[in-house]
């Protein structure tokens, strides 16, 4: 039985205007998003600034934008 | 992720479909599916006047910047927008502020309209003495303008901005509701003409939200992008969350459930052939299956 690759991370994520900290145990955002509880369809992602997939790779000390998808009236 | 077609980081994968996008391919690729949508349902015609519903939130917005886009230089077509001032302040007026900067912009005809000179009040002011569901009035009383004005203005059609998330949310509530006559207004083809009923048309009918979004985002388009005070936490909140929740465990739901309305809904159409005439209302005169229109109604109760 091989122990299962522990990916410590740190991350700074910007959601509605607020900046926090986060660490968690993953390789992308879509990981991310699990452990804040956040659909994966609910939102855009911005990683330092571009619009990537939720797929892809994030690295330490990256910075994820949250953009929440607005219904509109 | 690299773009399927050219290398280049991806901005989207699609899950669905299996493939991820750099901002060019998929700005290209979300237009010519819309236009196929467009061509197929016939959407748009030689000579139609085309009325954009613009509240100046992401999809309104999208839509207009499309047609624009897309007839903006047909001398056969005409595009113009049309604006809903319901009245409610810190919403409305800001979302009003962008569709007029996005027609300017465009150098685009914009219309707008109040409830107040229609109707006498303003939102806010129905709701003041009111114990009333504020959707139900705005809905009713915004399509009512829209309807009308958009027919006085000359258009063939009326666009709005309704993607794939608002339609597959709107089958599950009818369904949830047991509204066969709201369901089969569903379609994505103008439902049979009527008289003074300008036919509807949803260009964005097969792109998820999240789509639309990200093409108004990449693409520049100012959008506002704030909640109405008033929305309720509503069963169509329940659905949306519902239904994300079901695409994320099984990528392609949401175009899977389109695909198959789609499928049925000719036969559903045909079975419950659309018995309700449509009359005059005897009050206001616009077109309506009641004795009193919708609108004449609730005026009443004000
Ligand atoms: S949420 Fe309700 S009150 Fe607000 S704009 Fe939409 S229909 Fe009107
Ligand atoms: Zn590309
Ligand atoms: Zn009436």
């Amino acid at each position: 039985m091989g122990r299962q690759k522990v990916n410590f991370m740190q991350v700074k994520v910007k959601i509605q205007e607020k900046i926090e900290k986060v660490e968690f145990n993953g390789e992308t955002t879509e990981d991310l998003l699990k452990k804040m509880n956040i659909n994966t369809e609910s939102v855009l992602i911005k990683r330092n600034g571009k619009f990537v997939p939720v797929e892809d790779k994030i690295k330490n000390m990256d910075e994820i934008e949250v953009i929440n998808i607005v219904s509109s009236g | 992720m690299k773009c399927y077609s050219c290398g280049n980081p991806a901005v989207i994968y699609r899950k669905y479909e299996g493939r991820a996008w750099c901002k060019k391919h998929f700005s290209r690729q979300l237009e010519s599916k819309i236009k196929a949508t467009i061509k197929k349902d016939k959407l748009v015609e030689k000579g139609d006047k085309i009325c954009v519903a613009l509240s100046g939130g992401k999809d309104s917005c999208l839509t207009l910047y499309l047609m624009d886009k897309f007839f903006g230089k047909r001398p056969d077509i005409n595009v113009f927008a049309l604006s809903i001032d319901e009245g409610i302040k810190g919403y409305r007026d800001e979302s009003i502020k962008k569709a007029r900067k996005l027609c300017k912009k465009l150098n685009i005809p914009f219309h707008l309209y109040s409830f107040k000179e229609e109707f006498g009040k303003t939102m806010d002011e129905i709701l003041k003495n009111k114990e009333a569901r504020a959707c139900t009035y705005c809905g009713v009383f915004r399509r009512y303008i829209l309807n009308k004005k958009s027919r006085e203005l000359g258009a063939t059609r009326l666009a709005t901005g309704h993607n794939l998330d608002d339609e597959i949310q709107s089958i599950f509530i009818n369904n949830l509701k047991g509204d066969t006559n709201r369901l089969m207004r569903l379609g994505a083809k103008p439902v049979a003409v009527k008289k003074d009923f300008v036919n509807r048309i949803k260009p964005l009918r097969y792109i998820p939200e999240k789509e639309t979004t990200l093409y108004a985002m990449l693409n520049g388009i100012e959008f506002h992008d704030s909640r109405c005070p008033n929305a309720e936490d509503s069963v169509r909140f329940d659905v949306r969350k519902f239904l994300n929740d079901m695409e994320e465990k099984y990528p392609g739901t949401k175009h899977i459930i389109i695909c198959h309305f789609d499928t049925i809904l000719p036969a559903l159409r045909k079975y419950f052939a659309d018995k309700g005439s449509v009359g005059v209302c005897p009050k206001c005169g616009e077109p309506t299956s009641r004795a009193l229109c919708k609108v004449c109604e609730l005026l009443e109760n004000l």
